[in-house]
């Protein structure tokens, strides 16, 4: 009763949900405009937020990053151009629909469906939070430092094609992590002799680099500088007509939630599994699937939408993001001096009051501007890329540079800006380079405690892997790195076949 | 395979990034085990803050020979698919990137404004904005826009 109580004091309060709505008028944009993804604006609006009371960087961190998630689907309908990895599959049927003149239909389904998604995720969030908790706060140095493994090596695995890839852009993640002042001894570590790196490598500027600054390179890359938009005609879609696909969708969201919590997942991966489902369940659909259907978009929004709250759940109770915009959202609270794990529902009760607010009002914005501003925004998100691309690029250098007013950072942001190019141009995923990034110093320090409280028990490896979660986790890390060694993937995959042949 | 000699196999994209992952790993074990030894005069690796560097750098060596394990066995793929590789804007990137490091030496130089607002020009310029009334507004107006917004609002101090 007092957690609504509290969460229903953030409705009221006028500052809290002008700055949402801020947030999702600024994801609504982000989201829809290919080129700008909602990773770039969160690691951007880190260095915006950064004076700010937690509230108000909550608030509007939250809005930006429900409302971006389904704006993705606007260009994905309009342009078949996904605004964000998550609406690739909403291209699949969305911009069939376009080209027959549904495009306001295949909008609405994509807005209500996203919203049925984002809250069902949110409710599982608020139900799911204090159960882990209860499991997390048994947990040991050791249990974190194989979690955090876990978390990396699924990331490495979902992805990439290629397994090894993955992992290889981890490894380079968490080396650029120990850059700076050990913790524990306090001495300078892989800092190359380079003063301005003793305080370590600044998150922000890594991220706005690997998602901003990279992102603009790509764009420029591939030289897709201008697309062609699709026109949008007014219909009559009746709420009784869409709500024929809400069970179902309640299943895409269940879909979505579970796969936003495995580390690494995230939207693209729960969509396409989404929208497998719906074509092995929906015998019926309104046209074939890829042509068209409304049941495909209903899948890939309510799951991908959905990932949100599951996303939420490992990095609030664990600090172990979900995926790359959880991760950044993680950089917010260290910032703002918060740390979450399994202490956090305990020591900073409203911050988690004001992320579930924040959320579900992000929800109700996105209804809002789905309903009533997203069908107008069809020549907005057709900006020129040679006016948008320069200014992102400003935005990317004031970003780094504004988190520590120095111009050492914006050299790092262009540093991991450039990498970050070069990894996607070879295939390697960036994502696993940031949870790298952002756990790493969690890693080292458990990994160390760990082995320091086990070289003075008697038994040094049962000290260490003898308990009921570290065997588990450890089972789970295990299985995760060998099932994706390629030799190992491919054996089984020709056992597979030999046995359908059989 | 037998038909890909020791050039094709170095031609292969994944069996360079494997010597390059394979290389660095390297000189991060090299210069963890230096640093370990040398810097604190102690063999106990438990407490040590290179302890974590050094696992990290052996797993990347393994890595590298991964990746070289895959580019051996899809050697044939990424023949074809390198045939397949379209037209890419290596002179866009190259440019985007040399007018930020300009940008980058110029701001504490001539100060954010006249930094920003030809950095902005000369980028819309060569993108492909010809409207010199368009080129001069928007130049204008974002630097003008984040100036107010960072300087003045979120107190940056900006260079």
């Amino acid at each position: 009763m007092n957690a609504i109580v509290s969460m229903l004091s953030y409705f009221l309060d006028v500052r809290f949900v002008l700055l949402c709505g801020l947030g999702s008028v600024a994801g609504l944009f982000v989201g829809a405009i290919p080129g700008l993804s909602v990773s770039m604006a969160t690691a951007l609006l880190v260095s915006i937020t950064y004076t700010w009371s937690m509230n108000d960087a909550l608030a509007t961190v939250m809005g930006v990053y429900v409302v971006g998630v389904f704006s993705g689907a606007l260009s994905a309908i309009l342009l078949n151009i996904p605004g964000a990895p998550s609406s690739v599959v909403t291209t699949l049927d969305g911009y069939p629909m376009a080209k027959r003149g549904e495009s306001f239909k295949a909008l609405k389904y994509a807005t209500f469906y996203s919203f049925v998604g984002s809250v069902f995720g949110l409710i599982a969030l608020a139900l799911l939070a204090k159960p882990i908790t209860a499991v997390a706060l048994k947990f040991q140095p050791m249990d974190y430092f194989l979690l955090t493994l876990f978390g990396l090596a699924t990331v490495g695995g979902l992805t990439t094609k290629s397994f090894s890839k993955g992992l290889i852009s981890a490894v380079f993640g968490l080396a650029f992590s120990m850059v700076g002042m050990d913790s524990v001894m306090g001495t300078p570590r892989l800092t190359l002799g380079i003063q301005n790196l003793n305080a370590g490598i600044a998150t922000v500027p890594a991220l706005v680099g690997l998602f901003g600054f990279a992102e603009v390179l790509s764009v420029l890359y591939d030289g897709h500088m201008n697309a062609e938009v699709n026109g949008i005609t007014k219909q009559v879609v009746k709420l009784k007509e869409m709500m024929k696909e809400f069970w179902h969708s309640l299943y895409y969201s269940a879909i979505g939630t579970l796969v936003g919590a495995l580390p690494g997942a995230g939207g693209p991966v729960a969509a396409f599994l989404a929208y497998s489902q719906a074509k092995s369940i929906v015998k019926n659909p309104s046209r074939p699937f890829g042509e068209g259907a409304v049941e495909g978009i209903v899948a890939s929004e309510s799951a991908n939408n959905a990932c949100i709250g599951g996303a939420l759940i490992p990095m609030l109770t664990l600090a172990i993001p979900g995926d790359a915009v959880t991760a950044i959202i993680l950089s917010v609270f260290y910032v703002h001096g918060l740390q979450p794990g399994p202490m956090f529902l305990k020591t900073s009760t409203q911050s988690f009051y004001a992320i579930m607010a924040g959320g579900l009002l992000g929800c109700f914005f996105l209804l809002l501007l789905g309903l009533l501003v997203a069908p107008r925004l069809s020549h907005i998100i057709a900006v020129p890329k040679r006016i948008l691309m320069p200014i992102v690029v400003l935005l990317c250098v004031i970003g780094a540079y504004a988190c520590n007013n120095r111009l050492f950072d914006v050299g790092i942001m262009f540093f991991f800006g450039v990498a970050g190019f070069l990894m996607r141009c070879r295939g390697y995923s960036v994502a696993p380079m940031t949870l790298g990034i952002v756990l790493g110093g969690m890693m080292d320090s458990n990994f160390r405690r760990a082995i320091s409280l086990a070289s003075s028990a008697d038994n040094t490896v049962l000290a260490l892997f003898g308990r009921p979660i570290t065997l588990v986790l450890l089972a789970l890390t295990l299985i995760s790195i060998i099932s994706n060694v390629p030799a190992v993937r491919r054996a089984l995959e020709k056992r597979k076949s030999t046995k359908t042949i059989g | 395979m037998d038909k890909f000699g020791k050039k094709e196999l170095l031609k292969n994209p994944n069996c360079q990034d494997s010597i390059f992952v394979g290389l660095c790993s390297l000189a991060l074990l090299v210069y963890s085990i230096y640093h370990h030894f040398y810097d604190h005069n102690t063999s106990e690796w438990k407490t040590s803050p290179y302890l974590f560097p050094t696992l990290v750098s052996a797993f990347g060596i393994l890595l590298a020979f991964s990746l070289l394990a895959d580019a051996l066995h899809d050697l044939q793929a990424f023949e074809k698919s390198a045939e397949s590789a379209g037209q890419k804007q290596v002179r866009s990137v190259l440019v985007l990137i040399g007018a930020s490091l300009i940008y980058y030496v110029l701001l504490p130089i001539t100060t954010f404004i006249p930094a920003t607002m030809v950095f902005l020009l000369a980028l819309f310029v060569y993108l492909g904005e010809r409207t010199w009334w368009k080129l001069l507004l928007l130049s204008g107006i974002t630097t003008g826009v984040i100036y107010v917004l960072f300087g003045i609002f979120l107190n940056v101090r900006l260079p």
